[in-house]
C-alpha cells in the first residue's frame, strides 16, 4: 500500500504553473482573493527583511509592508506578466522606502533637533555592542544610494541585474554603487579594523 | 590612479561573480601580479563576510495577513473612487435634504451616532485574540500574579496588566511598561521555604497551571493597539491566591506558621474549588480598551477556537526554534502616539476614568461593578507571603561572617534572635508590609462602606475583621521587636564612647552598621 502511495507521488507531474505567482495573480484577477493572500504569505518576509535592511528602523517595518501591498492589492489587475512579479514586488518595496526617506528628511527639517537626537538614540541602544551591531550600525550611516544596493547584494544576495530591476537603473550604476558602498563602509569601521578583519 | 581605481571597482565585481569572462580573465591576470591587489581582494572579502554575517533576524509578524486583510476591508476602495468622481454640488443637495430630514426626525443624527459607535466597537473587536498564551505563562507568572496583582503581557516582561483598587476602594487596572527587575523565583523560594517534598510541589505547579488557560482567556488583543479585560480577571485572582493559601496552610502548615505567623487563617470548612465559583460569574463582559474609546461589550468567546490557537502558536514556536529563528507574537502597546488623545474623547459621563501617561495607559472603572462572590479576603496575607517570599533567599543565605572580636552578651542574643530560624519574619521588610497591609485595610473598609452588597454574609465580615486585626497585632509586634533593636545600638554607641583602643571602636562600629542594615533590610 505504502509502496503504492509512493509510486503515485512519484508518477505526479510536477506542477509548477498551478501555484507560481502568475497562476495566483490570474486566480485573484478572476475574484479570487485567497490567492493574493497567498501570495502575501509567499512572499511577506522578504518584503519585511527588504525594508529593515533599507531603513535600519525596525518599528515601521510592518506599516510599510502594509502599504506595499495595499498598493499591490490595489495594481495587480493591471499587472502585465512582462517581469516576474517579485522585481515588481520589490520596486515597489523600495520605492515605498524612498518615500519614507523622502518624508523624514521633510519632518527633519521642520524639527531638525529633536530628530536627530531619535536618530542618534536609536544607534546606541546597545552601549556595549557586539561586532554584527556595530557593522549594521555602520552601514545605517551609508547615504541611501549606496545602502541600499549594498544590502540588497550582500544580505539578501540579489545579482547585479535584479537590483538594477529593482532599483530601476542600469547595471553599470549597481556596479558602481556597491563598490562605493564597501569603501565608504570599510573607512568607518577603518578604527576596529584588528577587531573585524583579524 | 585611475586604472588602479578601475581595477579595484573590477575587483568588487569580481567577489560578487558579476563579470563577463573577459573582464574576469583581465582582473585575475592582475591578481596575479599585484600584491596589492591580492591584499585588496582580502580585505573587500573580509568586509562582504562581516556584512553579511551582521544581516539581523527579523522577528515575524503573526497576524500580518489578518491586518492587511481588514485594511484592505475597511479602506473602501470604491468609496474613495467615488470621492474622486462626485461633483461638488451634489453637496450642497444632500445639505437640502439633510435640513429636510432632520426637520422631520431630529433623533437622526444621533441614531446616527450611535450606530457609529456600535460600528467602531465591532471594528475593534475584530481579530480581538487571547494574548497570554503567547506570553506563555509560567507557574511563577500565576504565583507572582496572586501576590501583586500584575501579569506580564509579552514573553520578555516588558509590558505588563496591572490590577488595583484606586483611594475610594474602586477597582482599575494599568497597562504599562515593566521598569522593576523582579525576581524570578518566588514561587521556588516559597515552596523551599514551605519544605514541600517533590510530590507536593508538583501539586502546587499544576494547582497554578490550571488557572493558565482560565486567565488567558480573560485578555484579548487586537493588532489595532485594543486590549479587551475581563472584570473577572480580579475574582480569578483572589481565587488563586485563596488556593495557594489553602495548600500552603494543608502541606506546610508549620513552615507556613513562620512565614506568616498568623494563629488563624481564615480558610472554609469546605474544600471548595475556587475556579468553579468564579466561572459562574458572567465571563463574557469585556472593557475594550482602544485609541478611540473605553468601552464595554459583551465577548463570547470560543474556547475550542482558543484552543486551536494555542496549538497553532505552539507550533510556530516550536517550529521556529527547530530552525533556530526568532519567533515570537509579541502585542506591543503603544501608548505614547494613537493614545494621546483618549483622555479627552472619554466623556467625563463616561464609566471609565482614563489617565494616559508616556509609560502607559490607566483605566478606572467608575460606574462598572465587579461580579464579586464570597471568599475570605487574603490580601493582607499576600503581602506579608509576598514579601517573605523576596527575602527567602536571604534566609537561607544564613548569617553573615562577623569580624572576631569581642562582644557583649546583648549583641550575641541579638545575633542568634536574628537568624533563628523559628522568627524568619523579621527579615522581611517590616515597614513596607506594616503600610502595604494598612492600606489595604483601610481600602477593605472603605469598600465594606461604599458597597455593603457585596458583604451581606455577616460570617464573611467576621473572618475579615479577626485576619484584620490579627494582622495589625502582628504589625505591632513586629515595631517594638524593631524598637528593641534600635535601643540596643544606641547601648552599643555609648559603650564605645568610654573606648580608647581605636581598632576595637573601628570593630565596633562596623558591628553597629552591620545591625543598622539588618533592621533596613
Amino acid at each position: 500500500m505504502n509502496s503504492d502511495n509512493k509510486k503515485e507521488d512519484m508518477e505526479q507531474p510536477k506542477i509548477l504553473t498551478l501555484d507560481d505567482d502568475f497562476s495566483l495573480i490570474k486566480q485573484f484577477v478572476d475574484g479570487d482573493h485567497d490567492a493574493f493572500k497567498t501570495l502575501v504569505n509567499r512572499h511577506k518576509e522578504k518584503v519585511r527583511n527588504i525594508i529593515y535592511l533599507t531603513l535600519m528602523e525596525p518599528d515601521v517595518i510592518d506599516d510599510i509592508a502594509q502599504d506595499v501591498f495595499i498598493t499591490v492589492f490595489k495594481n495587480l489587475k493591471h499587472f502585465r506578466f512582462e517581469s516576474q512579479f517579485t522585481t515588481w514586488l520589490y520596486r515597489i518595496t523600495v520605492n515605498k522606502c524612498k518615500d519614507y526617506l523622502r518624508k523624514k528628511a521633510v519632518r527633519k527639517i521642520f524639527s531638525p533637533i529633536k530628530d536627530e537626537e531619535e536618530d542618534i538614540a536609536s544607534f546606541r541602544i546597545n552601549e556595549d555592542p557586539d561586532i554584527k551591531e556595530i557593522v549594521r550600525n555602520a552601514i545605517a550611516q551609508l547615504p541611501d544610494k549606496l545602502r541600499i544596493p549594498l544590502v540588497l547584494r550582500d544580505m539578501e544576495g540579489f545579482s547585479y541585474q535584479e537590483i538594477a530591476e529593482t532599483l530601476n537603473c542600469e547595471i553599470g550604476t549597481v556596479k558602481s554603487r556597491i563598490f562605493r558602498a564597501r569603501e565608504a563602509l570599510r573607512k568607518i569601521l577603518e578604527p576596529l579594523e584588528k577587531e573585524l578583519f583579524a | 590612479m585611475k586604472n588602479y581605481r578601475y581595477d579595484i571597482e573590477m575587483l568588487s565585481a569580481y567577489l560578487d561573480g558579476e563579470l563577463s569572462p573577459k573582464e574576469k580573465y583581465y582582473i585575475e591576470q592582475k591578481i596575479k601580479s599585484s600584491l596589492d591587489l591580492q591584499r585588496k581582494l582580502n580585505e573587500l572579502k573580509k568586509l562582504k563576510t562581516v556584512t553579511n554575517e551582521s544581516k539581523p533576524v527579523l522577528e515575524e509578524s503573526f497576524y500580518f495577513e489578518e491586518r492587511l486583510m481588514a485594511s484592505l476591508s475597511s479602506s473602501g476602495h470604491a468609496g474613495e473612487k467615488l470621492k474622486k468622481w462626485i461633483p461638488v454640488f451634489t453637496f450642497s443637495g444632500l445639505a437640502a435634504v439633510l435640513v429636510f430630514v432632520l426637520s422631520i426626525n431630529p433623533a437622526f443624527i444621533k441614531n446616527i451616532i450611535d450606530e457609529q459607535k456600535g460600528n467602531i466597537a465591532d471594528f475593534y473587536k475584530t481579530n480581538l485574540k487571547p494574548l497570554l498564551y503567547a506570553a506563555n505563562l509560567s507557574s511563577e507568572d500565576i504565583f507572582n500574579f496572586a501576590l501583586n496583582e500584575e501579569l506580564p503581557l509579552d514573553p520578555s516582561n516588558s509590558q505588563i496588566l496591572k490590577l488595583s483598587y484606586d483611594q475610594t476602594g474602586k477597582e482599575y487596572f494599568e497597562i504599562k511598561q515593566n521598569s522593576e527587575a523582579r525576581s524570578k523565583n518566588n514561587l521556588n523560594n516559597f515552596v523551599n521555604a514551605l519544605e514541600l517534598d517533590d510530590q507536593e510541589k508538583l501539586q502546587m505547579d499544576s494547582l497554578l497551571k490550571v488557572y493558565s488557560e482560565k486567565i488567558s482567556a480573560q485578555i484579548l488583543v487586537s493588532d489595532k493597539n485594543a486590549i479587551a479585560i475581563n472584570p473577572n480577571i480580579w475574582n480569578l485572582r483572589k481565587a488563586v491566591l485563596a488556593d495557594i493559601i489553602s495548600f500552603a496552610k494543608k502541606h506546610g502548615n508549620e513552615n507556613f506558621q513562620k512565614i506568616a505567623p498568623i494563629d488563624k487563617v481564615p480558610l472554609p470548612d469546605k474544600n471548595i474549588v475556587w475556579l468553579e465559583k468564579v466561572k459562574t460569574q458572567s465571563p463574557n463582559d469585556f472593557i475594550i480598551v482602544t485609541p478611540d474609546s473605553v468601552f464595554s461589550t459583551k465577548i463570547d468567546i470560543d474556547l475550542a477556537e482558543l484552543n486551536r490557537d494555542i496549538v497553532k502558536a505552539n507550533e510556530e514556536l516550536n517550529k521556529a526554534e527547530k530552525e533556530n529563528r526568532k519567533h515570537k507574537i509579541v502585542f506591543k502597546f503603544n501608548s505614547d502616539s494613537s493614545y494621546s488623545d483618549l483622555r479627552d474623547k472619554v466623556k467625563s459621563d463616561s464609566n471609565f476614568r482614563i489617565f494616559v501617561h508616556n509609560n502607559g495607559v490607566q483605566v478606572h472603572l467608575e460606574k462598572i461593578d465587579i461580579p464579586d462572590f464570597e471568599l475570605p479576603n487574603f490580601d493582607s496575607i499576600a503581602s506579608i507571603i509576598n514579601e517573605a517570599a523576596r527575602n527567602f533567599s536571604v534566609v537561607n543565605v544564613g548569617p553573615p561572617s562577623l569580624p572576631e572580636v569581642p562582644v557583649s552578651k546583648n549583641y550575641q542574643v541579638r545575633r542568634e534572635n536574628n537568624y533563628s530560624p523559628s522568627l524568619r519574619t523579621r527579615e522581611v521588610n517590616v515597614d513596607s508590609v506594616i503600610e502595604e497591609n494598612n492600606r489595604r485595610i483601610e481600602l477593605n473598609n472603605k469598600r465594606r462602606q461604599s458597597n455593603n452588597r457585596f458583604y451581606n454574609d455577616s460570617s464573611s465580615n467576621e473572618i475579615k475583621l479577626m485576619v484584620d486585626s490579627l494582622i495589625i497585632k502582628q504589625n505591632e509586634e513586629l515595631r517594638k521587636q524593631i524598637e528593641q533593636l534600635r535601643k540596643e545600638i544606641e547601648k552599643f554607641r555609648q559603650d564605645m564612647q568610654n573606648m580608647k583602643n581605636k581598632e576595637k571602636i573601628e570593630q565596633y562600629e562596623e558591628i553597629i552598621k552591620m545591625l543598622e542594615d539588618q533592621i533596613e533590610i
